[in-house]
């Protein structure tokens, strides 16, 4: 193993520091965002419980009117 | 192991030309995701997201795993290395985690375009989750490209330590 090298290491320099923080709030904010929004998330929000492609009108027993939107 | 001059170059216009052209990429896709939400017209609704389905596919996916790729090797392959630098450190973070979400959104991507492929109503296809998702991409890549261009200072202690090493 070798020796440790004279001098003390430099310091974290301020842009690291502000954007480990940035990123530590945008994380948290997605995980919020992830949990209160959870169940709109993903591709399980364009699919039924079988795998297929299903309007979440026909899920939510709404009918689209006559002719499409 | 450091590249000879030659390969370096060619190698870092590998890294450039996948990097930007996942950027370039990735605002086409943030403009079909806008035409999905806005357009009027029921087939150019679908059409934007059969194509955003075929584009993260066949441009995105592979533009993202090259550029991943060459910065691997632009990193183990040149004095920067991956974990000396700050700035190398953060590009690398923010390209792996970039990636891994695109792999993941790929399916959802696939899913909405399976909707849109079906006779769903509009409302049903129309998606804000693309666009959200292309706009922070878009934001994530600026960020790479600048931190490659002003390569703002700053060791780790492990590059400290390495450039001792060297010296010595």
């Amino acid at each position: 193993m070798s020796s440790a090298p004279p001098g003390s290491p430099p310091g974290t320099p301020r842009w690291v520091k502000v954007s480990a923080i940035v990123a530590v709030v945008v994380a948290l904010l997605l995980v919020a965002l992830l949990l209160l929004g959870g169940e709109n998330h993903g591709p399980g929000r364009h699919t039924s419980s079988d795998g297929g492609a299903q309007p979440s009108t026909v899920v939510e027993g709404h009918t689209p009117p006559a002719g499409g939107h | 192991m450091l590249m000879p001059p030659g390969v370096r170059r060619f190698a870092l216009t590998a890294h450039v030309v996948s990097s930007v052209g996942w950027l370039g990429a990735i605002a086409v896709f943030l403009a079909l995701s806008l035409a999905g939400l806005m357009a009027d017209e029921a087939r150019a609704v679908r059409a934007a997201y059969l194509a955003m389905d075929l584009a993260a596919w066949s441009v995105l996916v592979p533009l993202a795993l090259a550029s991943l790729l060459t910065g691997l090797v632009q990193g183990l392959g040149t004095n920067w290395g991956l974990f000396r630098h700050y700035w190398v450190l953060a590009k690398l973070l923010l390209t792996g985690v970039a990636t891994l979400v695109l792999l993941a959104y790929t399916q959802t991507i696939s899913s909405i375009a399976g909707v849109a492929e079906q006779n769903a109503p509009l409302e049903d296809v129309r998606s804000l989750s693309p666009a959200l998702h292309a706009a922070v991409a878009v934001v994530v890549l600026l960020t790479t490209t600048a931190l490659a261009i002003y390569k703002p200072r700053g060791l780790t202690r492990y590059g400290w330590r390495k450039q001792h090493e060297q010296r010595g």
